[in-house]
């Protein structure tokens, strides 16, 4: 019971939190280089 | 016949005529009766809903509320049998009731389970998550008495 | 440093197995969504390309306007690349494919869900994956955050506007009835409350916030849940199917999912399989409705005039801070970005950019949300539902469903449309 509890500590911000940094990370890498980015996600995961 | 009886009891008032039953079989066979009561953690599974805000006043309110309510039942049923019945034990258990239950009903000789159930009428009886049916089929071998009121 | 480690959950490991089969799920669906697409566009290429070709030798002879040859001309570029891709030929057809895509609109959002809940129902999941399925879900946030792209101020004031207020309306009218006849009924102040609170705003979410305040039990709240989940999973399937059914056009569809269906999840996803107008408007509406979490709790907290439960939490601003969803500050952040118009970052449709980058990324986030939304949907959940919250909710969300058309159909499109600055 009790070690459920401390896991879930304000876990609500963590993962908004995690939200954002996933989104920030996508931004700072589509700056950097958005056609590699762009192809990894809408050609090279599609393998059929 | 009946010297050792499990009652399962979950509180709430669908348990009343099971807890009643028992009664008058343990004055009848001088039986010991074990309460179990599960403390059914189910709710916190949704502890992390999306947007959910406020998870951890949630999961110890579920808790205090798990807590709260088993003292209660223990005070009340231990009112109840300790006049009646020749031995009385109340067990508390975290878990889900199902397994908990069969757990109990295999760690120990008893002879009969009694629980109780809501009446199950047209389209819930297919729907409904029906527990004390459950039991019944998964009892190993022990007669299962399902009070439903 | 002790933030750092604040930001890991400290039995992460548990989540790993549940994500990666979340992650695989997702993959196979997408690919196998991206398959129907390629033949379905092929077919439909297929059928065209002749009616086209005859449209630019007629145009020519008359010496049509050029402009519109070449626009004849650019489309007919793209269709034959889209046969090319299945190595096809004109005439040849893959009707399986457009029955499947279109008729059946079996997208990935579909295949996900049905596929998720067949899965978790019928096979069933081993509980080792349980808890990363949970945390899969809240990757739709990121995919949220991303879509900020499509939107500038002018359609949050618009959009959102006219959201909030039909929201907020929806939200609290619910909320006051719900409570109200519960009072009047009888009902304990602890099952009204969770049930007006998760008939108005965001369904279990809301649920989960106001429970500790209104003190709820245990078996009210494991019925007010299953009565939410069983709604919302029913509206899901039956929304998009009826609203094209009714023509509902797609903004209008956004703003009517976004009052009649509870949980995020289940709205972004009903609005996404319905196409992506309906999910640009249903995003923005969300947005704004996720941020009345904290006065929905806070109205609860008057209408039953009690004190919150801890000392530390009360009051009006520790509320809100308290129960606000952080995570759409960032989607309002990227919101911001693009109002800004700076050239070097694009738009989602300008290639090259780096916004047209992230749009190609939101989709594998809803993917993998919608993979742990679909496979954590249990039937068994559903069926603990009953009691008064099943006759509440089924009444709520009926009265929800009826009303939210109606006022969508009399607000109309316009107002409700997602501009994204064009």
């Amino acid at each position: 019971m009790e070690e459920k509890k401390s896991g879930s500590l304000s876990s609500e911000k963590r993962e908004d939190l995690w939200a954002i940094l996933l989104a920030l990370a996508v931004l700072i890498f589509s700056i950097m280089a958005p056609d590699v980015v762009h192809d990894i996600f809408k050609k090279y995961l599609f393998i059929v | 016949m009946f010297s050792q009886i499990l009652l399962a009891s979950d509180g709430e008032p669908h348990t009343e005529k099971a807890t009643d039953v028992c009664l008058e079989l343990a004055r009848m066979f001088d039986a010991y009766v074990t309460v179990i009561h599960v403390m059914d953690p189910y709710l916190k599974q949704f502890y992390n809903e999306i947007y959910a805000q406020g998870r951890k006043e949630y999961l110890e309110h579920i808790d205090t509320c798990l807590r709260t309510d088993a003292d209660r039942l223990e005070k009340r049923l231990k009112d109840i049998f300790e006049p009646a019945a020749s031995k009385f034990l109340f067990l508390k258990s975290y878990g889900d009731p199902e397994q908990e239950i069969l757990k109990e009903l295999n760690a120990k000789p008893y002879d009969l389970l009694i629980t109780g159930g809501k009446l199950l009428t047209g389209i819930k009886k297919i729907t409904s998550w029906n527990l004390p049916s459950r039991l019944e089929m998964k009892s190993p071998g022990i007669p299962v008495l399902v009070c439903r009121a | 440093m002790s933030f750092f480690n604040s930001m890991i959950a400290p039995d992460w490991k548990k989540f790993i197995p549940g994500l990666l089969l979340c992650a695989v799920f997702a993959f196979v669906v997408m690919n196998i969504h991206h398959l129907l697409a390629t033949y379905h566009k092929a077919d439909a290429a297929s059928i065209k390309i002749p009616k086209i070709e005859k449209k630019i030798a007629d145009l020519k002879s008359a010496r049509g306007a050029p402009g519109e040859i070449a626009s004849l001309e650019h489309q007919l570029h793209k269709y034959q690349k889209a046969l090319k891709k299945v190595n096809g030929k004109v005439g040849q057809r893959w009707k399986w494919a457009t029955f499947l895509y279109e008729t059946c609109q079996f997208k990935y959002v579909a295949m996900l869900l049905i596929g998720g809940i067949i899965i978790r129902n019928t096979i069933g999941i081993p509980k080792v994956f349980l808890p990363g399925i949970g945390i899969a879900r809240p990757l739709i946030k990121p995919g949220i955050i991303i879509l900020g792209v499509h939107y500038v101020w002018s359609d949050v004031v618009k959009v959102g506007g006219t959201g909030l207020i039909l929201t907020a309306f929806f939200i609290f009218g619910t909320a006051l009835t719900v409570m109200y006849i519960c009072r009047k009924k009888g009902v304990s102040d602890g099952l009204g409350g969770i049930m007006g609170a998760g008939t108005g705003v965001c369904g279990v979410s809301a649920i989960i916030a106001t429970a500790p305040v209104v003190r709820a039990r245990p078996l009210e709240m494991a019925y007010a849940i299953g009565t939410i989940l069983l709604f919302g999973t029913l509206m899901l399937f039956v929304m998009p199917y009826l609203g094209q059914w009714l023509h509902v056009s797609q903004p209008q569809f956004g703003a009517w999912a976004a009052i009649a269906i509870l949980n995020t999840a289940q709205l972004i996803a009903a609005a996404e399989w319905y196409g992506d107008e309906a999910r640009n408007t249903a995003v923005l509406i969300n947005a704004a409705r996720i941020m009345l979490i904290p006065f929905i709790v806070m109205y609860t907290v008057w209408f039953y005039g009690l004190k919150d439960v801890n000392k530390e939490s009360t009051g009006v601003w520790n509320t809100i801070k308290n129960k606000f969803p952080v995570f759409i500050l960032g989607f309002f952040a990227l919101v911001l970005l693009n109002s800004l118009h700076i050239s070097a970052l694009g738009g989602p449709k300008a290639a090259g950019t780096p916004f047209w980058a992230m749009n190609a990324v939101y989709k594998w986030f809803f993917a993998l949300g919608f993979a742990g939304i679909g496979l954590s949907i249990s039937i068994d959940d559903m069926k603990k539902s009953g009691g008064l919250a099943f006759l509440i909710g089924s009444g709520a969300a009926t009265a929800k469903m009826i009303l939210g058309l109606i006022a969508v159909m009399i607000i109309g499109s316009e107002l409700l449309k997602v501009t994204g600055g064009h």
